[in-house]
């Protein structure tokens, strides 16, 4: 008995010291990210490079947001921040909205067609985005939708995009079918089943998509690349990496590392505060692939 | 009920149907159907986004082959895809199985491991760019500091590849977030059972944890390579796909000639050129699923 338990506390001994030495590995770029963001200018470029910077800048802090220039008197920060609001705004409703009305019909209504148009919804999950990337750009282009948010935003509107739709339709799944039965017999429809019954019981799958929506929008660089061309119209993602590239606005490294760990706060805060949603929908979403 | 009112209230069903998938049928036919036939007829033709497209057949989906790093994107994209793929899930596999011991604070572990995939790609591109600078980095100062030579990273041609699979692997921690909740679906009986028979950890592993999360193995391979073989972000933020090519994707390429150059018609042909690839691979993984073990599936 004594063995045991002496074996049980080496293998969790070994255990720890391999997981402590691999997290510091994966969290050491991230721990240079706040370092970096925190030197002089010239301390970022010295060889070799420090680990710690001598004294931190926090400075650098206040000073990105002056740093990017303006644009009819208003800060590109403030624009590109204000973009990217009203993009998660319209996205995330879109996405939650319309995922969990399109779900109700997959899986609460039952009629000729449906299986048909479910197999084709979980089809498209395997054309790659760059096939239609080129089309959608002239599409929207002869809907005179370049530079606006409108093609990031409306095909969202569509039930979210068929990984969501799944999502949603595997959860509906697990509710039980009397909730329809005895409301029919009460007199309901179907819409009214749908905004007193489904919706509300259906919160919890709909906060994880809410989630990967808002974290999805927050970080994608593609789309915003594609369609919105003019400075003022970019959104925070796009702004931050071209004050990498862009020879412009901002000097030096400690200020993009600056503005990159201001703009990684948001999915790191929404992450730490609803980690149980975020891993609700991948077990959903994992088991029956 | 009457034949009529039955067949009244089953039409009335239909159209109630409809109204709810009518969201998802719109955005089916404007956003994927329409597009995908609009970027098949455009793979046919010469188009710069001015004028209007002129037909040239199979032109496209020949001299694509002789554009410069067209040939080595494709062997990077699938160099990418077979490398980062497998490592991938073999790395995952075991960071997730160590995660799924039963000791305190494991939980800011699978928290730790997981970071990295939060961190917005835009800003952890621009950060391993500067880590892994050949003079400034701070992996090369503790690479001297070891008494190892310099290594190049993303600045020599023959290293380029390396580093993006490396940064690849950075991001295990979502697939490894699938791997626990497989684990988890594994129900504890047949552990039990397993230790009534006296199967030690590494039997267990091998004839219960393993055959049971196959369903876990399969979706986490076709998932990870169709996202592999599409690899955008990193390529453009980090690389732009050099140098000399090194690191040139297919995605990159399409981007590029697409909405850089503005020669439509060969990068829909390359597009479509992707399209059959991955549409192929996925195939052969379905048609070898015979190894996919599902617990009383029923449900679909």
């Amino acid at each position: 008995m004594n063995s045991v338990k002496k074996k049980k506390c080496v293998f969790a001994g070994v255990l720890y010291f391999l997981l402590i030495c691999c997290a510091v590995i994966f969290c050491f770029p991230i721990f240079m990210l706040v370092s970096r963001s925190l030197m002089t200018t010239n301390e970022a470029t010295l060889v070799p490079a420090r680990f710690w910077p001598e004294v931190a800048q926090w400075k650098n802090y206040a000073e990105i947001f002056e740093a990017v220039g303006e644009y009819n008197g208003t800060s590109y920060w403030w624009l590109w921040f204000k973009n990217t609001v009203l993009l998660e705004l319209g996205t995330i409703s879109g996405t939650v909205l319309s995922s969990v009305w399109v779900a109700y019909g997959f899986t609460r209504i039952r009629f000729p067609g449906r299986n048909i148009v479910f197999a084709i919804v979980l089809g498209t999950m395997m054309i790659p985005s760059t096939v239609t990337m080129i089309p959608l750009y002239t599409i929207f282009s002869d809907l005179h939708w370049l530079n606006t948010l409108h093609p990031l935003i409306w095909p969202m509107w569509c039930g979210g995009g068929a990984v969501n739709i799944f999502l949603v339709v595997q959860y509906l799944r697990t509710l039980p079918k009397e909730f329809n039965e005895s409301a029919e017999i009460d007199g309901a429809n179907d819409f009214g089943i749908f905004l007193r019954i489904i919706l509300p019981s259906a919160t919890p799958i709909l906060v994880a998509v809410g989630i990967g929506a808002f974290v999805g929008v927050w970080n994608d660089l593609m789309n915003p690349l594609m369609y919105l061309n003019t400075k003022e119209m970019w959104t925070l993602a796009l702004g931050v990496t071209t004050l990498n590239t862009s020879s412009g606005d901002i000097g030096g490294i400690p200020f993009v590392f600056a503005a990159c760990v201001i703009f990684s706060l948001p999915p790191l805060v929404l992450f730490t505060v609803a980690q149980k949603y975020f891993i609700e929908s991948v077990v959903m979403s994992g088991l029956k692939g | 009920m009457s034949i009529s009112s039955k067949a009244k209230n089953q039409w009335r069903k239909t159209v109630t149907g409809y109204i709810f998938l009518l969201p998802v049928i719109v955005g089916l036919a404007l956003f994927t159907i329409l597009p995908l036939c609009k970027s098949l007829y455009y793979s046919f033709t010469e188009y710069d986004n001015i004028t209007s497209p002129v037909w040239i057949g199979v032109r496209n989906f020949i001299s694509m082959w002789s554009e410069p790093f067209f040939v080595k994107s494709v062997g990077n994209t699938f160099l990418y895809a077979f490398v980062s793929v497998p490592l991938g899930l073999f790395c995952s596999f075991f960071l997730a199985l160590a995660l799924s011991a039963n000791l305190k604070g494991i939980k800011v572990f699978r928290a730790l491991f997981y970071l990295p995939v939060i961190l917005p790609a835009v800003a952890s591109g621009v950060l391993i760019t500067d880590l892994f600078s050949h003079t400034y980095g701070i992996y090369n100062r503790i690479l001297t500091a070891l008494g190892m030579p310099r290594f190049p990273f993303f600045a020599a041609e023959n290293t380029a590849m390396f580093s993006l699979i490396l940064y690849g692997l950075w991001g295990m921690g979502s697939s490894m977030l699938i791997w626990l909740a497989g684990f988890r679906s594994v129900s504890e009986t047949y552990y039990e059972v397993a230790k009534i028979e006296g199967g030690g950890p590494f039997w267990t592993l091998f004839h219960v944890t393993i055959p049971m999360t196959t369903p876990t193995i399969f979706y986490n391979l076709v998932m990870g390579i169709i996202n592999a073989m599409q690899i955008f972000t990193p390529v453009y933020v980090i690389t732009s796909g050099g140098p000399n090519g090194a690191t040139s994707t297919l995605a990159y390429l399409i981007y590029i000639y697409g909405l850089s150059y503005w020669e439509m018609g060969l990068a829909s042909a390359m597009a479509w050129f992707l399209f059959v690839i991955i549409m192929g691979m996925t195939l052969i993984v379905f048609k070898t699923n015979k190894w996919v073990y599902y617990e009383g599936d029923s449900a679909r």
